[in-house]
């Protein structure tokens, strides 16, 4: 009673909260507990059978029975290892602490000078990608997310701010925004507009500024931009020897074919876009179902 | 108004279930037994066989596709339509069906923001993603040259008693000269050429006759008066070269399929009519009781898509179906009705045949018998 009435005085002892936090140890140190406990049960496990085949009495079933027991702690064993191994993966000091971008460039400008680099709208995982080729920079596609929010929230507080925004491609059909897909505020307006064609355009772009790339990196960078140029040239069958000049030429040739239809489109819907105030010129009209458009969906409905 | 008057006699058949799209799979499913009266019951008023085994019979759903197939699934159609489609726009180049010029892309989801886990924005993005899969439809329809050759996941409308089950076919395609769309479904089944599993092939032809149904309707609200020129019955799969991620085309005729499709919904109203005149007054069918009620047309190739496929097999044991031997068996013992009936007929106990039909049937399982006892 008097041990309760401590307890609801003065709390938890400080030898018991030491207890508690023994007892809620990194991962990596209970593990290693359970394989000394595992591994002691083996050595007994392991005596037994020894015993068993050294008494003439000893039947075949009691053998068994005392090698299944041997097996069963080894693979226990087994996969304990296998988890210390994920727990040693896991822990912070085996990639670098958190926060391990502290003290280098933000990451919004180094998508910022990707996007430059590679000249057209382009969405979030060819960016990542195309960070791992060049900087060997890890920058996961779901990042992209909350840094086109934080983008658009900052822009909403100071327009003048940031000297450019990353902000998403705008559809030239209803100059609606396509957040998937992501350009600088500092472009000209037809260069952040998709037009019919302009996916296909921007796609042989984007192989183009690849195989620019690769002509001056160094060779490190030039062998890891080899798999995107490869995803890339999808007219070459899988396993082909891949001549850069010819994906070049191959890749200007189809260009030339349909880039002046797409920017005439583009700079039509340039001339629509400028009419806008300034903020939806960057971010994209409001999303939503036009009248005619809507009374066409409750139609089919 | 006729649309309305059949949403409030559904809600209500619906009881305190809430209603759910069957998309182009669930469609298709009744397209394979459309015999069964339940199937087709829950299908019309928009409870998938899942939930019914689920939250009506109380038992664990087992419609689940495999997480293999899925992730393979997923990760083919990715290596189709990502980087804009440039492997489908390839693929149909290499198969002379499109030119260098005709690399007009849309993706449907792209235009509209992401989904989202808030119903109201939910709700606002689908409705974006069907505006926009209208506005490119309208343009094909129209005759624009701007008109995209290859749509990304649009969002459609096959209509059921005047009500729009929305499906999301994986793609339609068109060359500039075509004057409308067809579908194409993606499947990540290896292409085994005529040894494809034809389980695969059928239920892949199915849910592109679904999308060929929606193109024919959409065809007809923007004026076209020949639907069926517009739209052939024809649909292309994309399934996968076996061992590789590579894909491989074809274009299948589809003209039994969209006619099953076709005859089952036209037959809907019928179905309605039926089915409230079957169950009492009142009665909904979010009741195992009243479920129970209405007649099944148990198959064995039911488990494939049916997720009450197991409930159906067990009234089918205990009413002595000779379904649950197999279709040959079903057809076969026809005129015997049960199973106990057949065995009477054939070794003459019971009521002696009753028609003709019974007495060949007698004749035929007595043969039977005595060759297998001679035999064994």
């Amino acid at each position: 009673m008097d041990n309760y009435g401590d307890l609801c005085k003065y709390g938890f002892r400080w030898t018991f909260m030491d207890t508690e936090s023994a007892m809620s140890r990194a991962p990596k140190d209970r593990l290693r507990q359970r394989l000394g406990k595992i591994s002691e049960q083996h050595r007994s496990a392991l005596e037994s059978f020894e015993r068993l085949l050294t008494n003439s009495n000893a039947s075949f079933a009691e053998l068994e029975a005392a090698d299944t027991a041997v097996k069963k702690i080894s693979a226990d064993r087994t996969r304990l290892m296998e988890d210390l191994r994920l727990a040693q993966f896991e822990e912070p000091d085996r990639f670098g602490v958190y926060r391990g971008r502290a003290g280098q460039r933000p990451i919004r400008e180094v998508v910022l000078d990707m996007t430059d680099e590679l000249g057209v709208p382009v969405s979030p995982r060819l960016i990542s990608d195309y960070a791992v080729a060049t900087l060997g920079l890890s920058i996961p596609p779901t990042r992209f997310g909350s840094l086109r929010r934080d983008e658009e929230r900052a822009y909403q507080r100071d327009p003048y701010a940031r000297p450019a925004w990353l902000t998403p491609a705008i559809n030239a059909a209803g100059l609606a925004a396509i957040p998937r897909l992501i350009t600088s505020s500092a472009w000209e307006p037809a260069r952040r507009l998709i037009a019919a064609r302009t996916l296909r355009v921007n796609h042989l772009r984007v192989l183009l500024a690849l195989l620019k790339k690769s002509t001056i990196a160094d060779e490190r960078v030039k062998k890891a931009l080899m798999t995107p140029i490869l995803r890339f040239a999808t007219w070459l069958p899988v396993g082909t020897k891949l001549d850069l000049d010819e994906v070049a030429e191959k890749t200007n040739a189809e260009l030339a074919s349909i880039e002046q239809e797409d920017m005439e489109q583009r700079i039509a819907a340039a001339h629509e876009l400028m009419k806008l105030t300034p903020a939806f010129q960057l971010w994209g009209r409001p999303s939503m179902i036009e009248g005619g458009e809507a009374s066409r969906a409750r139609a089919i409905k | 108004m006729r649309a309305s008057s059949a949403d409030s006699r559904i809600a209500a058949l619906r009881g305190s279930l809430g209603p759910e799209e069957p998309g182009a799979r669930g469609l298709e499913r009744v397209a394979r037994n459309p015999e069964c009266m339940r199937l087709r019951a829950l299908t019309i008023v928009g409870i998938t066989p899942a939930t019914a085994a689920n939250r009506i019979y109380g038992e664990p759903a087992r419609e689940e596709q495999s997480p293999f197939a899925l992730a393979l699934g997923n990760q083919f159609e990715r290596s189709l339509f990502n980087n804009s489609a440039a492997r489908s726009i390839q693929l149909y180049r290499d198969a002379g069906r499109l030119t260098t010029k005709e690399c007009k892309v849309a993706i449907v989801p792209d235009l509209a923001p992401p989904l989202s886990s808030d119903p109201q924005k939910l709700l606002a993005s689908l409705g974006r993603r069907q505006a926009e899969t209208i506005r490119l439809l309208r343009a094909k329809a129209a005759g624009s040259k701007d008109a995209p050759n290859i749509i990304i996941k649009p969002r459609m409308f096959v209509r059921l008693l005047g009500i729009g089950h929305a499906i999301e076919p994986d793609a339609l395609i068109a060359a500039d000269a075509d004057r409308f769309y067809r579908p194409i479904e993606v499947k990540s089944y290896p292409d085994r050429a005529g040894k494809t599993d034809p389980a695969d092939v059928r239920s892949a032809c199915r849910q592109a006759a679904v999308g060929v149904v929606a193109l024919r309707e959409a065809a007809r609200e923007f004026g076209f008066r020949d639907v069926d020129l517009v739209v052939p019955a024809i649909g292309d799969l994309v399934l996968r070269v076996p061992g590789s991620m590579t894909a491989k085309l074809r274009s299948m005729t589809l003209r039994s399929e969209v006619a099953s499709l076709e005859r089952a919904i036209d037959e809907a109203p019928r179905n309605l009519d039926e089915l409230e005149a079957m169950l009492a007054p009142g009665a909904s069918l979010d009741d195992p009781l009243i479920l129970d009620q209405i007649p099944t047309s148990y198959r064995t190739s039911c488990k494939e898509h049916c997720a009450l496929a197991g409930k159906c097999k067990q009234q089918a044991c205990a009413a002595g179906e000779p379904a649950v031997i197999g279709d040959m068996a079903r057809e076969l013992l026809t005129p015997a009705g049960t199973v106990t009936r057949a065995l009477d007929l054939m070794n003459g106990q019971g009521v002696p045949p009753r028609t003709a039909e019974e007495v060949a049937l007698a004749e035929q399982l007595q043969e039977a018998f005595s060759q297998y006892r001679r035999a064994v």
